[in-house]
Formats: C-alpha cells, sequence, structure tokens
C-alpha cells in the first residue's frame, strides 16, 4: 500500500518541482476511484533530477518489474535514458512521467496545473480539464470509466 | 450503399483528386472513412452528468466527495486504499487453502 501522505512530504521537502498527476490528482478533485501508485510530472533540470535521484535512493527505489537482482544506481545521468519511470520504494509505488499525453512536458504540465493544500503541503495538482485532456490523449480503453468520471466532476464544479 | 453528391471547392477537388492518384486511394474512401472517424471518435454532446449516470457511475458518492476538503478526500481514498488491500489479502489467503 502506497502512502501518498509521506511521500509527498519527502517530495516537497526535498524542494523537488513536480505536479501531480493521475489518479491521486483525480482523487484530489472528487473521483471516488481508487489508486494505488503516485503519478508525478517531474521538472527534467538537471538540479531538479540530483534532488529527485538523491530522494530515489533515499526511499531504495527499485524499477518496477525489472529483475531484483539488476544491479541499478539511479541518479540524474539514468533520467536521460528515459522520460517515464515506475519505480517500487519504501513507502510505495511512484512514477515518474517526463511526457503527459495530450499536454507535453514540465513546462506545459505546470500551465494546466492548480495549488492544492494537501496534508497542510502545497501540491501543484493537474487541473480537470488537464486531467481530461490527458486521458483521452491516451486513447487507453481503462480510461473510459475514469474519462466519464472526470467529465461528470467538471460538470458538477461549475 | 446509398448515393451522396458532394460538391467540393474546386481547389481542395484538384487537391484531393491529386492526393488520392498519390496514395492510391478512392475519394469516396477517403470521404467514407472521414465520416466514420466523425461518428465513432466524435460522439454526439450529451449531459456528462447523464453519461455518468448511464455509465453506472455513483453521482451520489461524487457530491459526498465535493463536499469534503481535497485532504479530506485524500484521507477517505487512504482508508478506501486499506480496505481493498485487505480484501486482496484475505482473497490470497483463500486461495492458497
Amino acid at each position: 500500500m502506497t502512502n501518498f501522505e509521506a511521500m509527498l512530504k519527502r517530495l516537497t521537502d526535498g524542494e523537488i518541482q513536480f505536479v501531480l498527476i493521475g489518479g491521486l490528482a483525480a482523487v484530489v478533485h472528487g473521483s471516488a476511484y481508487v489508486t494505488n501508485d503516485l503519478d508525478l510530472c517531474y521538472e527534467r533540470s538537471v538540479p531538479n533530477l540530483k534532488k529527485l535521484a538523491a530522494l530515489l535512493k533515499t526511499l531504495k527505489a527499485t524499477l518496477r518489474n525489472a529483475p531484483t537482482d539488476l544491479p541499478f544506481q539511479f541518479d540524474e545521468r539514468a533520467f536521460a535514458l528515459g522520460m517515464n519511470f515506475t519505480f517500487d520504494t519504501t513507502l510505495g509505488a511512484m512514477d515518474l512521467i517526463g511526457e503527459v499525453a495530450g499536454l507535453g512536458t514540465y513546462p506545459q504540465v505546470i500551465k494546466h496545473a492548480e495549488p492544492f493544500d494537501l496534508y497542510g503541503l502545497h501540491i501543484n495538482t493537474l487541473s480537470v480539464a488537464g486531467l481530461i485532456k490527458a486521458k483521452e490523449a491516451s486513447h487507453r480503453p481503462k480510461d473510459i470509466a475514469h474519462l466519464t468520471e472526470l467529465r461528470a466532476l467538471q460538470s458538477m464544479k461549475r | 450503399m446509398k448515393g451522396l453528391f458532394v460538391r467540393l471547392p474546386a481547389a481542395l477537388d484538384h487537391t484531393l483528386t491529386a492526393r488520392c492518384r498519390q496514395d492510391g486511394r478512392t475519394k469516396v474512401g477517403v470521404i467514407t472513412e472521414l465520416v466514420e472517424e466523425y461518428l465513432v471518435h466524435q460522439p454526439p454532446a450529451e449531459d456528462p452528468l447523464d453519461a455518468a449516470q448511464a455509465y453506472g457511475i455513483d453521482l451520489s458518492l461524487l457530491t459526498s466527495n465535493l463536499r469534503k476538503s481535497p485532504t479530506e478526500r485524500l484521507r477517505d481514498h487512504a482508508a478506501g486504499q486499506a480496505f481493498v488491500t485487505k480484501l486482496r489479502k484475505a482473497g490470497k489467503k483463500r486461495d492458497q487453502l
């Protein structure tokens, strides 16, 4: 089980630039679905990548679905090898997304974010409209239910 | 198949003809594909609440969530997540018997 509160606290304590996206962002907006991982769109400047890599190290992060005996040191250079990474950590599952379908990278995603006070922390969270745009662009059948719910939430919030 | 007469602006018709020749396609084929795309991928605009209800989404749950603060929503979600984890563990245990 993922400890979202502790994860968000560690991210903000580490002064890491990110936007909360995915299922938990939907929960923040009122979604009734249960999610088990923390999805973040992260900023890809070297200083931010260094902070993220340091946090991943303290959380003993391993690449999800990779062999457990795979010797893999995740540092800022490793981020250059890809955009999106899925990790298992001591606090639970964390997915780091460099480019969000339908929106783009962090500079574009932050424009679709709203600041929320979550557990007393200031967390930039993808807006309902942003979540809808991202899900529409993903074209995944599993997103149809979420999309239908998000559109309803958007309508209820108007 | 029903007939459909389409009058395109001359320049558009000229470009379409050239492109179809290049791609080895027919104009009817291209237009049929566009119509299908429109009908399948752009469903008629319906009220999002009606659509959600028809899909089986419990709107009262959403209304209740919207009355809470974002942190309260996260705390309730964590409780739901813990419950789901317990159920999964119980299911696994039963399967092992």
